[in-house]
């Protein structure tokens, strides 16, 4: 009996997968006929995948779906033509900001210092140090003699 | 002209309908987008509340699989293949949901008490889909649920016919043994 459930239960998937012969069918119904065992593990199967097929779901169809749906791609996709057209909007950015440093350092008015003849010894480096007032000789003159 | 005929001239036109929709949307024609949604709406969201046993969390990955499909569609080589092209993108997008939910806690939907039976199984049914991995449980709802074709499985997930068959024997066995645990069967 032991070799004929074995059997059995190879013959089984094959049923399940619908490959099994006549005869391979007709093996599987008389053993179910004298096997206890065997038949009723088939029946705990059946009832099983019955109770799964028994629960399909069969969603009510929403009638928002299709504007739901049309609203979610315009956000999308105006989302994506933004990532899309960034870098090149960035690089763009970039572009002008050096292009306008480059036009002021070429165009900018220049800073050098006007000819003037009259205060021109003003703006002249001075090489010569100021003098400084000795105080030395009129302190010691001051300081009262012990 | 017979029925046969009738029935493959009015599938020819709705493939050249929807054709002439996938070029438009191509150029962002929203007419043509909301033309696709009406369409392929309905199966989507059910796939998706079968797979992630939420309605509201279902509607928002469809429309993400929607918005992904229309972003994406320079990428679509063969015009005619969209139906298969956003339900892959569908199927995806709950995978993830499922992965990203798997850290944290289930969150069922709250069942209304006035369906009894009915609705004490479903919550069963969903708390015992949350004990799987997302794998196993993506196969179980697409096969058990959904009744796609095991290559349909597969073509869903890429992964080969062989996985598929390996997945749907280890999920139907594992699910089997968590009903009788929870339902005190046996």
């Amino acid at each position: 009996m032991f070799n004929s459930c074995g059997k059995y239960r190879r013959v089984k998937l094959l049923a399940e997968d619908g490959r099994a012969s006549k005869r391979q069918s007709s093996f599987l119904e008389r053993h179910e006929a004298t096997c206890e065992q065997c038949r009723q593990e088939h029946a705990l199967t059946m009832s099983a995948l019955g109770a799964l097929r028994a629960s399909v779901i069969e969603p009510e169809p929403d009638p928002g779906f299709e504007s739901r749906f049309i609203r979610r791609w315009r956000v999308e996709s105006r989302a994506r033509a933004v990532s899309y057209w960034m870098p090149a909007i960035a690089g763009a950015i970039v572009a002008s900001v050096a292009l306008l440093a480059v036009l002021q350092i070429l165009f900018a008015a220049p800073t050098v210092v006007p000819v003037d003849t009259k205060g021109r010894e003003a703006l002249l480096p001075r090489t010569e140090q100021p003098e400084i007032p000795n105080f030395g000789e009129s302190l010691t003159d001051v300081a009262p003699s012990q | 002209m017979s029925r046969v005929q009738t029935v493959l001239q009015s599938r020819n036109e709705q493939a050249l309908e929807e054709l002439q929709w996938v070029q438009r949307c191509r150029h962002g024609d929203e007419a043509a987008m909301g033309a696709l949604i009406s369409k392929h709406r309905t199966r989507l969201v059910r796939v998706a509340a079968n797979v992630l046993r939420d309605s509201f969390e279902a509607e928002d990955v469809t429309q993400e699989a929607f918005l992904k499909a229309f972003r994406e569609i320079h990428k679509l080589r063969d015009e005619c293949a969209f139906s298969g092209y956003i339900y892959k993108i569908c199927i995806r997008l709950c995978m993830d949901r499922l992965r990203s939910r798997k850290a944290e806690s289930m969150v069922l939907d709250t069942p209304e008490p006035s369906r009894g039976q009915q609705i004490e199984t479903r919550v069963v049914v969903e708390d015992l889909l949350g004990e799987l991995t997302p794998e196993l449980r993506l196969t179980l709802v697409l096969r058990e649920m959904e009744q796609l074709s095991y290559e349909e499985v597969a073509d869903m997930m890429r992964v080969p016919v062989g996985t598929v068959r390996s997945r749907l024997h280890t999920a139907r066995e594992r699910f089997r043994n968590l009903w009788i645990a929870a339902t005190g069967e046996a």
